[in-house]
């Protein structure tokens, strides 16, 4: 239960309208939101116990019995491949005395068995056995269930919602598979090649503000993500809907003298509030970034690379990629600084490259103001 | 109360009376033991096959109620 129920209740915030008017000017969503504990659980209701999340790769749940251990937020989710080949979300907690069902992904012939006390589950999360059961009165296996959450596919990746009445993602990228869809056809030939995880001391949208503009790439960037691909305003595109965001990039530079011409470039899809996948010419990736307090976040970034070709370039890439993301931790660790002080009210975008963002902040005041 | 088939061999079998639907066999050997409708042990495959010996007795061991056991045919 959040310590507040609506935004209205957050000591110090400006009013809504404030808010909204000083977002169409081009300024940020005020400071308080990226520090207050208050704000913080309130996220968590309102985004992140009602938003679509990465969860993982297919692959990972290819065969009847399969199981995939995630979360949304704080909310623990296992996703299950039952016999009816369609995939089931469920909290990932039992109905007797909500421990987790499963602590890491597995597979299961038919049922799923709490390692606590043994109550077992269909697949489709029914309660199929509860040890000495038969004894007890007015036990009814058939009411208990486990509690369903949202799950779809976004082409080879698995997306999950804790709200189980969730507005489909299907619809709420529509607009973006226009695009999305070719770089994950390109991302289909790539294999996996290693996690990469950063813990940031810094609130999540504070990182996640960043992964969305490129207007930082030139400077941050300039010996890691900026020297290989353009990303002055004439050549990093950047689109926007109410719930994603698309970017690509041409990429300017190889090692080793080689030329970059007739290669596809950077292209990204970032899905509100947190998750995204990308790919270049040498390297895909998916994630998402996670909050873990109000001023503390996890991103965890799957890392991919040509499936029998360019290792060694793609080998450099990797090294470029965890370049980029370690500058982007340190930034964002250090802008905290600056939220926590309170004493700047607000930041001032540069709206014609960081348009993204305003949409962003828009959304997520959305969420938290209705 | 006992499920078993008497041909030779070795094969493996249920008190029902004593199976308090742990299903912790069904975990362990899921091609040969099921539940029933009534949430107790049904044994899809009595006959213990030559090579099946240390499933079925791990099967057997996980039985918290001691409802499963091998015997001869």
């Amino acid at each position: 239960m959040s310590a507040v129920e609506s935004i209205d209740e957050v000591v110090g915030l400006p009013d809504d309208q404030a808010v909204r008017s000083d977002l169409s000017q081009g300024l940020t969503l005020p400071v308080e939101l990226y520090s207050d504990p208050a704000v913080y659980r309130l996220e968590q209701s309102r985004i992140f116990a009602r938003s679509w999340q990465y969860a993982c790769h297919i692959s990972k749940l290819s065969s009847v019995g399969d199981y995939v251990v995630t979360a949304a937020g704080e909310t623990p989710i296992i996703v299950t491949r039952a016999g009816d080949g369609a995939l089931h979300g469920f909290v990932n907690a039992c109905r007797h005395r909500l421990h987790p069902l499963a602590t890491e992904n597995g597979h299961c012939s038919r049922l799923l068995q709490c390692p606590y006390h043994g109550w077992s589950y269909e697949l489709d999360g029914q309660l199929r056995s509860a040890p000495r059961s038969n004894n007890e009165a007015e036990f009814d296996l058939s009411s208990i269930h486990l509690a369903p959450v949202a799950v779809e596919t976004w082409d080879q990746w698995v997306f999950v919602n804790p709200d189980a009445d969730a507005t489909p993602l299907r619809d709420l990228t529509k607009e973006i598979s226009e695009y999305s869809g070719a770089l994950n056809q390109d991302l289909r030939e790539y294999d996996f090649a290693v996690r990469y995880e950063y813990d940031m001391e810094c609130n999540w949208k504070i990182w996640a503000e960043n992964a969305i503009e490129c207007y930082h790439c030139p400077t941050l960037h300039r010996s890691s993500f900026g020297k290989a691909y353009e990303s002055g305003p004439d050549d990093y595109s950047i689109k926007w809907w109410n719930d994603t965001i698309w970017h690509s990039a041409p990429i300017k530079w190889l090692p080793k003298d080689r030329d970059p011409t007739s290669l596809k470039g950077f292209r990204f899809a970032f899905l509100w509030p947190n998750s995204f996948f990308a790919v270049d010419d040498y390297v895909g990736f998916v994630g998402a970034v996670v909050p873990k307090g109000p001023e503390r976040c996890h991103a965890f970034v799957d890392m991919y690379t040509p499936a029998g070709r360019d290792a060694d370039i793609a080998e450099e890439w990797l090294k470029l990629w965890d370049d980029t993301l370690e500058e982007d931790k340190l930034a964002t660790d250090r802008q905290q600084l600056g939220y926590r002080s309170g004493m700047v009210p607000h930041g001032r975008l540069m709206t014609g490259s960081e348009g993204a963002l305003s949409a962003f902040m828009r959304r997520t005041w959305d969420a938290l103001s209705r | 109360m006992s499920r078993a088939t008497k041909q030779g061999g070795s094969q493996v079998v249920a008190d029902l009376a004593k199976c308090q639907g742990y299903a912790n066999c069904l975990m362990v050997d899921p091609q040969r033991f099921d539940l029933d409708s009534a949430n107790q042990v049904a044994i899809l495959r009595n006959l213990v096959e030559p090579g099946e010996e240390d499933l079925v007795q791990e099967a057997v061991r996980a039985c918290p109620t001691q409802a499963l056991r091998i015997e001869d045919r």
